[in-house]
């Protein structure tokens, strides 16, 4: 083909033409989504100008993928797939398949991915509860070195990793970070500030138990507060009212309860954060890293007498003081009862519920839209002691597995680093209430808004988060093991089964399954079961499990809300 | 005396074998979901079939309507049912057995849709047609969404055509197992959610068998049978979203 100088040139001035449209229609596309979309944000413009270009360029070899993940459903990873995953698609070019599901459902997925080597996603958003799970199974790749090796390339240079507040939570006794956090709330104590501030309720209770109508900082407080409001108040404005609220139904979500952080809050496991060493909130003991036991006869607590307190106290709360229906409720059906405006207190609330809870109209918020009711920091049982977690964390974290072939990992690391970036997280956090990042927390929009939020800011920046985190490593297969309480539990609630009973059952369950783990692939912490001891041997000892207490229901405390968190410093 | 003892040992080997029968013999209820279950055959039958051969279990395939065919399994010991959804509600209904099957639910349109699909929120303003009964209502109605249901997606398929509406539900078989049958061009617009389809047995099944059947399920994956069972279809309807997962 012989082409003139003419010809050339004019190719030459199109194509240039072309290319600088193009570089303005993309300048003009994300300018648009810093303005529109991703403020306010703790970067100014110009930053998240660079930041965006940066993931421009660095998605440009895997432009026309499409790239498949997961992650439960709640209001942050539904902003993410619907907002966040097309304005990566339009400003990078790859196509991401962001599934919303249960998360009972996602765990079942990252199993059979790792059990079955089917790759069903290039990454996860799971709950770092899997952290023993995964370090252990040597098919989760660790973030830290990939970052360093081959994800370097692909790794966004302004992630700023010590941003993270829960790193801890992802990061695996061999000190390697196996998850990186995108989303977090927390359980807490939620009550109707309105009501615990009226006169003639703060009399009252005070003639029946001897002390102030206020946060409860222990159960034996929150026992009275319960039977104050269900039993004594009775009706508020001539609807009945209640002093607790939970639910009992046989479901995998009555697991998430106990599991969770039941047994923490009552005190069952050692001190220790993230999670209570050597024994853990689930009663499983650890030795080095290797899980040898949760019943007693091996050193565990699952069985211990304070595990038999919190189940006696959960299921005697619910029969006692909560709406007759709530124990035929599961966790979803539970979850948007105390938006009606029957509920003085609950012991157990997840903070994810906040955007729900502060909608304009419903009964539990003011006409200016500030909502009646506070969250604080729940109130311990009788073994619970200085040192030890006290609640649940939940940390969705994203987790790529060996499996998945690299190109993909590398262009799903991209969108999974897109939706926590500096650029997006502040936004993202004041839609979902999920914080994840300490300058988002930090920031004077969150202080701005604060008012409006019934105490969440207020926690996520006070010491006492400290206290509130995920499932740990002792937890050597989550999936495995987490029937185990669901299986147990409605026991209880439902056929009338002692709690000693159900503990018996769950620590045998739960010593069944690491036994089965102690035969299948043998890593340096998988489990080995301690030899059975009479219990008696492991009670007298320092620390879980612990011997049973004569008095488990010891004077109620309570303190005013702006002392709650103070306590935990 | 003897005879006594001999009588005893007899009714003890009956009883034996019975007890034996009875863990190794199951009844498969199954329901009708073209193309993967259709009077008593089918891909999924196929592969069910194969796992219980391979853990030397008896089996009477029985079909009957979806609803009862849970409702038996639920109530009867040694009975299973042929595919459902392993879902959070259903979990402590069953002992499971899977995934026997990964599907996708997919939205689709005509091959002529020319409107811009990026993300589910999409089409939030659009009605949607899906099948009554299937795992995907279940789905569009934890979004509270607009849907047009019929009985099956077949009708779906003709309904698409017909351009009652523009967008359809479906996981990825059935949907291009119905367009063909239906002789409609469709398009794939975007993947919603990835399902697993499990054998589901009555609750007093023994964990044994339970443990053991997915076991072999897992080698089933682990050496190409199910991909190659899955192949078998492939001059019936479009697998390529499920053989993805074996790449």
């Amino acid at each position: 083909m012989n082409f003139s100088n003419k010809n050339v040139k004019t190719f030459l001035f199109i194509s240039l033409l072309f290319f600088t449209l193009t570089l303005k229609a993309n300048n003009n596309l994300i300018h648009k989504y810093i303005n529109e979309e991703f403020q306010p944000s703790t970067l100014n413009k110009q930053e998240q100008l660079q930041e965006l270009l940066w993931f421009q360029k660095a998605s440009q070899p895997f432009k026309g993928m499409e790239i498949r993940v997961v992650s439960e459903r709640i209001g942050t990873h539904w902003y993410e797939a619907s907002v966040l995953a097309k304005a990566f698609r339009e400003i990078t070019g790859i196509k991401i398949i962001h599934e919303i599901t249960g998360e009972d459902d996602v765990i079942k997925k990252i199993d059979i991915h790792l059990k079955k080597g089917i790759n069903l996603y290039d990454m996860y958003i799971n709950d770092s509860d899997l952290i023993g799970t995964h370090f252990r199974s040597g098919n989760v790749v660790a973030l830290n070195e990939f970052m360093e090796q081959e994800g370097k390339d692909v790794t966004l240079p302004t992630l700023d990793l010590k941003d993270f507040i829960g790193l801890s939570f992802v990061t695996g006794p061999d000190k390697k970070l196996y998850q990186l956090p995108d989303q977090q709330f927390a359980n807490l104590y939620w009550y109707r500030a309105d009501w615990f501030a009226r006169a003639d309720f703060k009399k009252r209770f005070k003639e029946i138990y001897g002390y102030e109508l206020n946060v409860p900082v222990n159960w034996s407080a929150y026992e009275d507060i319960a039977e104050f409001f269900t039993i004594h108040v009775h009706k508020i404005d001539g609807q009945k009212v209640y002093g607790h609220m939970d639910y009992g139904k046989r479901d995998p979500s009555i697991g998430w309860r106990f599991s969770d952080a039941w047994l923490s809050m009552a005190g069952v496991g050692d001190k220790g954060l993230p999670n209570g060493l050597p024994v853990d909130e689930w009663g499983i003991r650890v030795e080095n890293c290797r899980p040898v036991g949760a019943s007693m006869s091996r050193g565990g607590a699952a069985n211990s007498p304070a595990a038999i307190y919190a189940l006696r106290k959960f299921n005697e709360w619910l029969k006692k003081y909560a709406p007759p229906e709530a124990k035929h409720m599961n966790f979803s059906q539970a979850g948007s009862v105390p938006a009606r405006g029957h509920i003085a207190q609950q012991i157990f609330w997840y903070t994810a519920f906040t955007a729900s809870m502060t909608k304009k109209g419903l009964p539990v918020v003011n006409e200016d839209g500030t909502p009646k009711w506070k969250m604080a920091p729940s109130p311990h049982g009788v073994y619970w002691e200085k040192g030890m977690k006290l609640g649940y964390q939940d940390a969705g974290s994203w987790t790529m597995l060996k499996s998945v072939p690299l190109k993909r990992r590398k262009a799903a690391w991209l969108y999974a680093q897109f939706v926590v970036s500096k650029t997006v997280s502040l936004k993202k956090t004041i839609v979902g209430l999920t914080p994840i990042r300490n300058s988002d927390i930090n920031s004077n929009h969150m202080s701005k808004i604060s008012k409006n939020l019934g105490g969440l800011v207020e926690f996520y920046r006070s010491k006492a988060r400290l206290l509130w985190t995920p499932t740990g490593t002792n937890v050597p297969d989550y999936p495995l093991l987490s029937p185990a309480w669901w299986k147990t539990v409605p026991k209880v609630v439902e056929e009338g089964l002692s709690a000693t009973n159900a503990m018996n059952e769950l620590a045998r369950y739960l010593d069944e399954k690491l036994l089965l783990l102690s035969k299948e692939k043998k890593t340096e912490c998988s489990p080995i079961l301690n030899k059975a001891r009479n219990p008696s041997y492991w009670l007298e000892k320092n620390g879980s499990p612990k011997k049973r207490l004569i008095y488990e229901k010891p004077k109620g405390i309570t303190v005013d809300y702006e002392k709650a968190l103070e306590i935990y410093d | 005396m003897i005879e006594k003892n001999k009588l005893l040992y007899g009714f003890f080997l009956i009883l034996s074998f019975s007890t034996f029968m009875q863990a190794r013999y199951i009844v498969l209820n199954t329901f009708d979901v073209e193309p993967y279950v259709q009077n008593k055959q089918g891909l999924a039958i196929d592969i069910a079939k194969v796992l219980l051969e391979r853990a030397n279990i008896g089996y009477v395939i029985k079909s009957s309507p979806q609803k009862r065919a849970i409702i038996r399994t639920q109530q009867t010991q040694n009975n299973s049912v042929l595919f459902i959804q392993r879902s959070q509600e259903r979990e402590s209904n069953f002992k499971w057995v899977g995934p026997i099957l990964i599907t996708q639910t997919a939205l689709y349109s005509l091959q002529e849709n020319k409107l811009q699909i990026d993300v589910f929120k999409d089409v939030f303003n659009y009605p949607l047609l899906v099948a009554r009964g299937s795992a995907d209502e279940e789905y569009l109605k934890g979004f509270d969404l607009e849907v047009q249901v019929a009985n099956n997606d077949f009708q779906n398929a003709k309904k698409l055509k017909a351009k009652r509406a523009q967008f359809w539900v479906a996981d990825s078989i059935s949907a291009s197992y119905n367009a063909k049958k239906a002789d409609v061009n469709i398009k794939k617009r975007l993947t919603l959610i990835t399902t697993l389809r499990s054998l589901a047995f009555n609750v007093h099944t023994s964990d044994k068998v339970i443990q053991e059947l997915n076991n072999i399920l897992t080698i089933m994956y682990k050496d190409g049978t199910i991909k190659k069972i899955l192949s078998s279809y492939e001059n019936k309807f479009e697998s390529k979203d499920i053989s993805q997962f074996f790449e």
